[in-house]
């Protein structure tokens, strides 16, 4: 009982956390601190909504219908989705400016803005958030009822995925920086075609994407869900044992176009690097 | 970050409308539904309560008393999902309330694990039911 419950919460704190790690070992690593506190600023909003609306769920009358949560946590996935892939073709450029490809400062248009930032932050946490508030929220009813061991070990759970979160960060800080572009846009870039994975999930779920029943593999046979492997696996790729075809396709579709994309070598100096269909962020944007 | 804010209240607002045979998990006061059905569901058994409930609002409380995290499924007859609760960790209790819902045969279903099809009973709705509450 302990043991699963804490799992869960490893699971979900490494599923909110890693986007997160990455990005303030990026700030840092390319001396933009001044990022970090709108990370923080979008996390921070991300738990206190996550919370709030936890709350009013568990102890009101008010419910969200299951069709909007699902399209909730699967746009707001998506939308995630979207912000990383910009995050790595930022990275691809800050990485040729920094070698002293790009001549002069980083192109102004490419560079990522305190909203974007916060943004990326609110999204990582919040979309699983409400569901993470839930979780915890009958945890402290059970605990409310005598027993503790459910809270208790979520709560080691999630403190796991915490230290986790910050092996990767501090571990991501001392690779030399010419490695730690590539390699943490390549890791960034299976991340996230997991993130796209799931909230195509959830949208099948709310039935507004089909095939939620047309697996592509199960093998949840041989791959228990609940173990610590299949845990991890979920927590940092989001893995699941029985995979649609639609996430199956859009997953290898994600990493074919992205990863290709990334890797090739930029054609020219001053060029800017190509990006697939994802939103470019400006510092003015609204 | 007002304007995501606002949007996100929005959208949660939106579906908080009592929608035809809406669903929404959570521990919710099981007591604004008009039946509540309590499910144990264990390793091997789902135990549900009670198979037949009037239409209207139908609260399903799920005790996990197995070993490893469980889900709680209820199906039309042509296995669409009416609404579900995942992650229903071993000693937790959680609660799939499903507003509005017709005459006609589901199932329910249980997966211990999360996987699989899941341990299933057929499960009606019936105006010949009565009023009916959980019991043990």
């Amino acid at each position: 009982m302990f043991v699963s419950n804490a799992l869960i919460g490893l699971r979900e704190g490494l599923e909110a956390a890693l986007v997160v790690v990455i990005l303030l070992a990026f700030l840092v690593k390319t001396d933009r601190r001044w990022g970090i506190r709108y990370v923080w600023l979008g996390v921070g909003t991300a738990v206190v909504l996550s919370v709030v609306l936890g709350a009013v769920m568990t102890f009101g009358t008010r419910q969200l219908s299951f069709e909007a949560q699902e399209i909730i946590g699967g746009t707001a996935s998506i939308i995630a989705v979207g912000f990383v892939t910009v995050m790595v073709f930022w990275m691809k450029s800050a990485a040729r400016s920094i070698s002293g490809e790009l001549k002069g400062r980083l192109d102004r248009a490419l560079d990522l803005g305190p909203l974007a930032v916060a943004l990326v932050g609110f999204l990582g946490v919040g979309r699983e958030g409400l569901e993470t508030a839930i979780f915890f929220y009958a945890t402290a009813q059970a605990a409310g009822a005598g027993n503790n061991l459910p809270l208790l070990g979520w709560a080691v759970g999630i403190g796991a995925a915490v230290l986790l979160g910050y092996l990767i960060y501090r571990g991501a800080l001392q690779i030399n920086l010419g490695r730690f572009f590539k390699w943490t846009g390549v890791a960034l870039i299976f991340v996230a075609a997991g993130i796209l994975a799931y909230g195509i999930h959830d949208l099948q779920e709310a039935g507004v994407l089909p095939g939620l029943e047309t697996l592509a593999f199960d093998v949840s046979g041989t791959v228990d869900p609940s173990a610590w492997y299949a845990v991890l696996l979920k927590g940092i790729f989001n893995f699941t044992p029985a995979t649609t075809v639609l996430q199956a396709a859009a997953w290898v579709l994600y990493v074919a176009t992205v990863l290709y994309f990334f890797l090739r070598p930029a054609r020219l100096p001053a060029a800017p690097p190509s990006s697939t269909a994802s939103p470019t962020v400006e510092r003015s944007a609204a | 970050m007002t304007a995501l804010a606002a949007a996100v209240l929005a959208l949660a607002a939106a579906g908080c409308s009592s929608d035809e045979g809406s669903s929404s998990d959570g521990a919710a006061a099981p007591g604004s539904a008009d039946t509540v059905v309590s499910v144990v569901s264990t390793d091997d058994a789902c135990e549900v309560s009670t198979t037949s409930v009037p239409p209207g609002s139908v609260a399903f409380e799920v005790t996990n008393e197995g070993g490893s995290p469980t889900e709680f499924y209820l199906y039309t007859a042509d296995d669409d999902i009416v609404g579900e609760v995942e992650d229903v960790g071993p000693g937790l209790t959680r609660t799939l309330t499903v507003q509005d819902v017709v005459e006609g045969n589901y199932v329910t279903a249980c997966k211990p694990g999360m996987t699989g099809d899941g341990i299933r009973a057929d499960f009606q709705v019936t105006a010949a039911a009565g009023s009916s509450s959980s019991s043990g």
